[in-house]
């Protein structure tokens, strides 16, 4: 099994693609994202694999199945209303 | 002239344009501030907004379902349910979305939004440019709570 995992992550200013260890948390990978798209406030995003919101951020990128290559979307917390569709 | 809007729309396009390819969406440009956008849903069929961005960033952008084969917009047909903010009205609900306000859109859930202050609404959050506006709605079309078309 690969130790490492590559991650292109669309985000709001663009796309990052980094390697990180299997064992890399997703607020680690976050931070990154952030850090190299230019963002601000690490903390108003979430990182989300196939729909799935990656939560909590302390769990490493291994624990949700995650391995090889993968695609991640970085999105903006809050920006949403509640989920049964009411503003 | 060129508006502030054209240029604004010209600078995040880099980004967008950098985000569309990567997961496959559709970018056509329709003027100076409007665009359309196609990408596709969990389910694997294909939704489409038009985004008018005249006015903005004074004024949120205006994201609408759009049917690229008739140009029709907001047709249940072409609108999807479920996820986080697709109001039952079919309009998407969020503070960056001008259809969501009452005062641009009989149909618009929010009367208690201010439109120019869509910036420092706290449900905007970071969702301040158009690429992550299009991911926050490519997420939801992702998610297990999408539930298909209104019709």
């Amino acid at each position: 099994m690969q130790s490492v995992i590559t991650v292109e992550v669309a985000g709001p200013n663009g796309v990052f693609t980094g390697e990180f260890p299997k064992t890399a948390k997703v607020s680690e990978v976050i931070a990154a994202a952030v850090a190299e798209l230019g963002l601000e406030c690490g903390d108003e995003f979430e990182l989300v694999y196939k729909g799935e919101v990656l939560e909590p951020k302390t769990r490493p990128l291994v624990s949700f199945g995650i391995e090889g290559e993968v695609r991640l979307e970085l999105v903006a917390v809050g920006s949403g209303v509640s989920e049964d569709g009411h503003g | 002239m060129v508006t502030v809007s054209a240029c604004v729309l010209e600078e995040e396009l880099r980004a967008l344009r950098e985000v569309a390819a990567a997961r496959g969406w559709v970018l056509e440009l329709r003027s100076e501030t409007s665009f359309v956008l196609g990408m596709r849903a969990r389910d694997g069929s294909m939704f489409w907004l038009l985004v008018l961005c005249d006015r903005y960033p004074s004024v949120p952008s205006a994201w609408q379902w759009y049917n690229h084969e008739t140009g029709a917009v907001n047709e249940a047909k072409d609108t999807p349910k479920g996820g986080g903010f697709f109001h039952g009205s079919g309009r998407i609900c969020a503070p960056w979305n001008r259809f969501a306000y009452k005062s641009e859109d009989a149909m618009g859930p929010h009367s208690d939004w201010d439109l120019a202050a869509w910036p420092t609404n706290p449900k905007t959050g970071q969702c301040k440019s158009l690429a992550a506006m299009a991911l926050r709605i490519y997420v939801e079309l992702q998610k297990a709570s999408f539930a298909g078309r209104l019709a």
